[in-house]
């Protein structure tokens, strides 16, 4: 007689139905990006690459998404914390008016940035007129476009972070002898420093790709305002192959930064 | 050094009100069924929560007194708490968890290492928190509590989290710590062995009301509450005196002392005899029951009866299974007057 135990599975298979539907969600990622590399003119590739155009849009595109993340940082976090922390009333409405932006078309971002930050819009005009500062069409109008679109990224999930973290512990350190300032920068954001990070970096994501509230607020300008995205899309009308070469440029970084931090910071959690 | 508490505080359902004095360097536990506000109290103590009403007076500094507006914040008490689950910052080291306080205190931090060598966790100073077992870890609170030496220690059940193994250890090592700690120490716990082992006083504490204070011997032999006679394992009614009858719910019990109005009765459960037939003897209280529940406590039996006055009695097991308990029989109940024990209420 066989022992049973020795017959009994290690692991227990997943159910097929789920198996099959996950692996169609798997399929609908990873075949357009197929399509990408199996159609790249990978003969032509170094030439589209090191093209001037190419590489001052990928510069541009990655000076403009750093630093809207960085200001995403520096005003998301602290709305986070407001949200998460101070009771006022249209706390919940304030919540819904920093989430918009992701639901939004871009485009429709745009616009409103522009009647707010345009030369005739409801701060732009004084901004011009007190400072000479022109937001349209400029690399910092870049920078707010992304930022406007990519930051309730960062403020949901710090909000998330904060909410969800151990809030005896600001306690045991009130009871320590530590300051309210103290108890933030020693307790609350090490604490939340994974939701922060993962926050930022969620952000990052969303700034790379901007497409439409960038168009529209900072327009296509080769040097200025064209980041990638916008040089693929115009390139797509005169040569497609370096728009493709371009996209795979895109995806590249974008997985590289994603499989490399994301998992190694957030997988362990 | 002295601590005077007035405290009035309604937080959801629980309505704190609550009055105590602690001598310098008295060692105070607090003893209450869950839900009483023991955790309330500290929480006020220390300024986690501020008072509605009353006054707290630490060595003649005023801690919180809202009529006068008057209310120190956390940081600025020298209070130091030992939280139940222990409240180690999870991102920093054993060793900056116990520098923290010095550090946000502006004290030297070479102290940190001189109470993880007195806890005897010097070797698990760069560990981090989640590497400790639930033992350590009460240590590495305990030392992060006293390095700031706070002139009042509050300690939040430092026990409960522990199993039963390394309890009894780290009991004997609290008190020892706790001995060489010379301000005033609250320590919070529904354990009566821990009260007794750790505490000068126990204060008793029920639905946000001090209920009863004094010595652990005291509290016991004269309960004056369902919850303190329960941990004595006592019987305890409530009734009117009349000389030397006490009326309680209908039924009366004879006394040998004589009292007058409302009053405390307890009666131990082993001076309560059963018989089969009606006893005809000495014994001055004398009713029928029945048998309703058995515990057993190794070779004794806890016996609870209902009729007349509900009672529970203490027997040994044989008596249990010659008088048929466990299947509900009818009894006879004796008590002598003499066990009788009455106090005003």
């Amino acid at each position: 007689m066989r022992a049973s135990a020795s017959a009994r599975p290690r692991r227990e298979r997943p159910p097929l139905g789920l198996a099959l539907a996950g692996g169609l969600g798997a399929a609908l990622f990873a075949l357009p990006l197929l399509g990408l590399a199996v159609k790249a003119p990978w003969k032509d590739a170094l030439r589209e690459l090191g093209s001037p155009e190419g590489l001052e849009a990928l510069r541009l595109s990655l000076v403009c998404s750093l630093s809207a993340t960085v200001l995403a940082l520096l005003l998301g976090v602290p709305l986070a914390w407001v949200q998460a922390r101070v009771e006022f009333p249209g706390r919940s409405l304030l919540r819904a008016l920093t989430t918009l932006p992701m639901v939004l078309p871009p485009v429709v971002g745009g616009v409103a940035l522009l009647l707010a930050f345009g030369r005739e819009g409801l701060l732009g005009r004084y901004l011009f007129d007190a400072f000479g500062i022109r937001l349209p069409f400029t690399t910092a109008g870049v920078i707010l476009a992304e930022a406007f679109v990519a930051m309730p990224f960062l403020v949901i999930t710090v909000e998330a972070g904060l909410r969800s973290m151990n809030r005896r512990l600001e306690e045991a350190a009130r009871t320590l002898g530590a300051g309210r300032w103290r108890v933030l920068t020693r307790v609350t954001l090490p604490l939340v420093a994974p939701s922060i990070f993962s926050g930022a970096l969620l952000s990052w994501s969303r700034a790379l790709g901007e497409f439409g509230a960038t168009i529209t607020f900072a327009g296509n300008f080769p040097g200025r305002t064209q980041t990638l995205p916008l040089a693929v899309y115009l390139l797509l009308e005169t040569r497609p192959e370096a728009a493709v070469m371009l996209s795979l440029v895109l995806v590249a970084i974008s997985l590289a930064v994603l499989v490399g931090l994301r998992d190694r910071y957030l997988a362990a959690r | 050094m002295s601590l005077e508490v007035a405290a009035r505080l309604q937080l959801g359902s629980l309505d704190l009100d609550v009055e105590l004095t602690a001598k310098p360097s008295e060692v105070l536990a607090v003893l209450g069924p869950n839900g009483a506000g023991k955790t309330t109290l500290l929480r006020v103590l220390a300024g986690l929560e501020p008072l509605d009403g009353g006054r707290l007076v630490l060595d003649g500094t005023v801690l919180d007194d809202p009529d006068q507006g008057r209310f120190l914040p956390p940081e600025r008490r020298p209070v130091g708490f030992v939280f139940q689950d222990y409240l180690l910052f999870p991102h920093l080291t054993v060793l900056e968890n116990v520098e923290f306080g010095l550090r946000s205190r502006g004290l030297p931090r070479t102290r940190a290492r001189e109470w993880l060598t007195r806890v005897g966790l010097d070797d698990l100073a760069q560990a981090r928190p989640g590497a400790l077992s639930g033992g350590q870890a009460q240590r590495v609170a305990l030392a992060r509590a006293l390095a700031t030496e706070p002139r009042l220690l509050l300690l939040d059940e430092p026990l409960a989290a522990l199993d039963a193994t390394s309890r009894a250890q780290l009991r004997r090592e609290l008190t020892r710590h706790l001995a060489t700690f010379s301000g005033i120490r609250l320590v919070v716990t529904h354990d009566p062995v821990e009260a007794a082992a750790l505490a000068d006083r126990v204060v008793v504490l029920e639905a946000g009301r001090v209920l009863q204070s004094g010595s652990h011997q005291d509290i016991t032999a004269r309960p004056r509450s369902r919850y303190v006679a329960d941990l004595a394992g006592v019987n305890l009614w409530r009734g009117q005196a009349e000389d030397r009858q006490v009326r309680i719910d209908g039924a009366t019990l004879a006394a040998i002392e004589a009292h007058q109005g409302e009053v405390f009765v307890t009666v131990q459960p082993r001076a309560v005899a059963l018989f089969r037939n009606r006893p005809d003897g000495t014994p001055r209280n004398v009713w029928q029951g029945r048998a309703i529940g058995v515990d057993y406590l190794g070779e004794r039996a806890r016996v609870r009866l209902e009729g007349g006055l509900p009672i529970v009695a203490e027997v040994s097991r044989a008596a249990v299974d010659d008088l048929g308990l466990a299947a509900g029989a009818e009894v006879w109940i004796a008590v002598k007057a003499a066990e009788v024990e009455v106090y005003p209420a």
